[in-house]
């Protein structure tokens, strides 16, 4: 997981998500730039981030990707059962 | 003009103060954000970055304010409070408030402090108590991440692209790399946001 925050605030975010996996501070916008969702959420400004999800292969490879859209694109991502399938289907 | 100028010349021109909440599909305007904000703060030219906070063009204003909290400068305490407590766009107060957090000197936590009791939207006075429970100011990972951006590299990652590869930390300051993860696993990256 990213999170468009420094350090200091994802620490509450890896609790809630256990240790299986990271969860990474974004701050600088950096990944979240490059990966085409910073500033761009619709709620009271879109200086904000949209929601954003990709499933990227061993090899490396992005295979899927959702980037939140649409007027209420804060609330645009798969849900698991989605991306639990796209997943069976490789 | 300095380069200050020119940059948030150019970036009116691309964030309109009449644009219209939200954008349509497909509108890439936010690049000009992520490279104005960059470059604004690598050019840390405070005293022309602070002459956008008196742009007619509110996008703009907004912009600077964010880009004063990643420079940190003590002396622009004064206008950033006075925006948090007087600005009538509540976007700009939000930002103001997250920028005083970015301070985080006395003065930033005073301002934010003063600013609390007054606040009528929700939103705004929630970025308040965030910046209020702040431990510290801005880190110097996300500064220098921010001055990473790479024009080349803005929205590039595509299905059927190679992942691009970033580094970013844990809380527990682990560092992380993409692209440590190729020929090893599969990765699931969630991007969210949120004020938790």
């Amino acid at each position: 997981m990213v999170i468009p925050h420094e350090m200091q605030r994802v620490a509450s975010w890896q609790e809630r998500a256990g240790n299986g996996f990271p969860v990474l501070a974004d701050g600088g916008f950096l990944a979240s730039s490059i990966y085409g969702i910073a500033f761009q959420m619709r709620i009271h400004t879109d200086t904000s981030n949209t929601p954003g999800v990709f499933l990227i292969g061993k090899d490396g490879v992005i295979r899927f990707l959702r980037i939140g859209t649409g007027p209420r694109n804060f609330a645009d991502r798969p849900t698991i059962d989605e991306v639990l399938a796209e997943i069976d289907s490789w | 003009m300095s380069n200050v100028s020119d940059l948030l010349q150019t970036f009116s021109e691309s964030w309109p103060s009449d644009r219209k909440d939200f954008r349509i599909e497909g509108d890439e305007s936010w690049k000009a954000y992520a490279a104005t904000l960059r470059d604004i703060v690598a050019e840390g030219d405070v005293e022309a970055a602070s002459q956008g906070l008196h742009h007619e063009n509110k996008q703009v204003k907004a912009l600077t304010v964010r880009a004063l909290g990643f420079l940190r400068e003590p002396k622009t305490v004064p206008a950033l409070a006075n925006i948090l407590s007087a600005d009538d766009w509540a976007t700009c107060r939000l930002i103001a408030a997250d920028s005083l957090g970015m301070i985080g000197t006395k003065d930033a936590r005073d301002a934010l402090g003063a600013a609390v009791t007054s606040e009528d939207s929700a939103d705004v006075a929630l970025h308040i108590e965030i910046a209020l429970g702040r431990s510290s100011g801005l880190e110097s990972g996300a500064l220098a991440d921010l001055k990473k951006i790479d024009d080349a590299s803005l929205g590039k990652a595509a299905i059927g692209n190679t992942a691009p590869d970033f580094t970013l930390t844990t809380a527990d300051e682990s560092v992380v790399t993409m692209s440590d993860y190729r020929d090893k696993q599969p990765v699931a990256l969630y991007f969210l946001y949120g004020d938790g």
